[in-house]
C-alpha cells in the first residue's frame, strides 16, 4: 500500500488511532460485569493453602475420544509436596449431534484420586456460584457429576495443611 | 507505570487489602479486555479469560516479582487463557465459528440527530473489521484504553516489542488507506475530542501515543 498515503505524518496515524480508541469505547466497551469480576475475584484469595502446581496435563482428548468410543477425557495431575492429586473429566457423548448447537452441552463428570494426603481428608470444589462437597471414599477416590460452568479449583483439608489446585478451565 | 504504584498495590493485595487490588484490577482490566477481544473472542468467552487471568494473578499475589512487567505478565496470561478457550470451543463446537467470532455489535438504535455520525462509525468499525488479522489484531490491542505499553502488547500478542513500531505504522497506514476507499473523508477521521495537529510530535519512547487520558 505504498502511494500518497506513505506522506501521513505521524501525528495524523495517532489521529487516527485515537479516533478509533474513541470508537472502541462506544462499540466494544469494557462490560460491567467484567469489570466487577475483576474485583471480585480477590475474594478468593487462599493465602493459607498451599498452591497445588499442575505438572501434567494430557490435553489430547481426539485421540483419547478414539480409543474411549466417543468421550472428551482431559487428565490432570498436580503436586503439593508430596501431595499428587490426580483429576480426570469427562464428557459423556452427547446423542450423536456431534455439532449440538445448544447451549445444553453435556453435563461433564470428575473424577479424582488423591495420594499422599493420608486418611481422612477433606475437599471441595471451588467454583464461582460457591463450593460444592467432595467426599472421597478410604482410596482417596471421588466423583463427582454436573461440573458446574466456569473456573474451577479442588481444595484439600489435611493434617492441618490447606492445599488448593490452580485454577482450571475445563 | 503511569502514577499507579504497582510495588505498593501488589505488596497491599498481596497483605489482603483489597482497595489495593481494586487499583490493579481497574487499571488493566481493560487492556485484558483488548487481548482477548483482539483474539477473536464473543463477549461471554471474553469475560471468561478475563476472569481466569485475574484469578491466576490472584493465586500468583506473592510471586510477582518485578512490578513493572505486570502489565506483561497479565497481558500473556490472558494470551494464553485465550488460546485455552479457543482450543475450547474448537473441541466443544468443532465448525460453529459464529459462536464464537462476534464481529459486530449492533449497539442501540439510531436517534435521528446522531443518524449521520452513527453511520459513520459504523463504517468505520467495519473498516477495521476488514483489515487483515495481524493488523486488526495489533490495532484492537492498541486501542485498549489507557494505552498499552510496547512491552504489554509484545506479551499480548507474542511479538518481539522491536517489530511492534513498524508494524503499528504499516497497519495505521492500510487502515487509513481502506477508511479513505470507504468514502470517509480526512476531516471525518479526525478525533471528537481533539484534532491532532500537524507535526505533533510523535515518538515518545516505548509508547504507542501519549497517554492524555484522565483515566486512572
Amino acid at each position: 500500500m505504498d502511494g500518497p498515503d506513505r506522506a501521513l505524518t505521524d501525528g495524523q496515524l495517532d489521529g487516527l488511532l485515537l479516533r478509533y480508541r474513541e470508537l472502541v469505547a462506544q462499540r466494544d466497551p469494557v462490560p460491567g460485569p467484567v469489570l466487577d469480576g475483576a474485583v471480585l475475584a480477590f475474594g478468593w484469595r487462599d493465602p493459607d493453602a498451599e498452591l497445588a502446581e499442575l505438572v501434567a496435563d494430557s490435553l489430547v482428548p481426539e485421540r483419547l475420544a478414539a480409543v474411549r468410543g466417543g468421550n472428551g477425557i482431559r487428565l490432570l495431575t498436580f503436586d503439593a509436596s508430596g501431595v499428587v492429586i490426580e483429576l480426570q473429566v469427562s464428557r459423556p457423548r452427547d446423542d450423536m449431534a456431534g455439532h449440538l448447537r445448544s447451549p445444553a452441552l453435556p453435563q461433564r463428570q470428575l473424577e479424582g484420586h488423591v495420594a499422599g494426603a493420608g486418611a481422612g481428608f477433606t475437599a471441595s470444589l471451588q467454583h464461582r456460584g460457591g463450593d460444592l462437597a467432595v467426599e472421597p471414599d478410604e482410596h482417596g477416590r471421588f466423583q463427582l457429576d454436573a461440573l458446574p460452568a466456569g473456573p474451577l479449583r479442588l481444595r484439600l483439608h489435611t493434617a492441618g495443611r490447606a492445599i488448593t489446585t490452580t485454577w482450571l478451565d475445563l | 507505570m503511569d502514577d499507579l504504584d504497582l510495588r505498593w498495590c501488589l505488596d497491599r493485595s498481596a497483605a489482603g487489602d483489597s482497595a489495593a487490588w481494586q487499583l490493579i484490577a481497574t487499571r488493566f482490566t481493560p487492556l485484558l479486555w483488548a487481548v482477548a477481544r483482539s483474539h477473536r473472542l464473543g463477549q461471554s468467552d471474553a469475560a471468561d479469560a478475563v476472569q481466569s487471568t485475574w484469578l491466576r494473578l490472584v493465586e500468583n499475589l506473592g510471586r510477582i516479582r518485578d512490578p513493572d512487567r505486570l502489565g506483561a505478565w497479565l497481558a500473556t496470561t490472558c494470551r494464553r487463557e485465550c488460546l485455552a478457550v479457543i482450543r475450547r470451543a474448537a473441541r466443544e463446537r468443532p465448525v460453529d465459528q459464529q459462536q464464537v467470532i462476534d464481529l459486530t455489535d449492533s449497539s442501540a438504535p439510531a436517534v435521528d440527530a446522531t443518524l449521520l455520525l452513527r453511520q459513520r462509525d459504523a463504517t468505520l468499525w467495519s473498516v477495521f473489521e476488514s483489515l487483515n488479522e495481524p493488523c486488526r489484531r495489533l490495532l484492537r490491542v492498541l486501542m485498549a484504553d489507557p494505552p498499552p505499553s510496547y512491552e504489554e502488547v509484545g506479551a499480548a500478542l507474542a511479538m518481539p516489542v522491536g517489530s511492534i513500531g513498524p508494524t503499528r505504522g504499516r497497519c495505521l497506514r492500510r487502515l487509513h488507506d481502506l477508511v479513505l476507499a470507504a468514502g470517509i473523508s480526512r476531516g471525518d477521521l479526525a478525533s471528537v475530542e481533539k484534532r491532532p495537529t500537524e507535526g505533533t510530535p510523535s515518538f515518545r519512547g516505548a509508547r504507542p501515543e501519549d497517554g492524555r487520558h484522565g483515566r486512572t
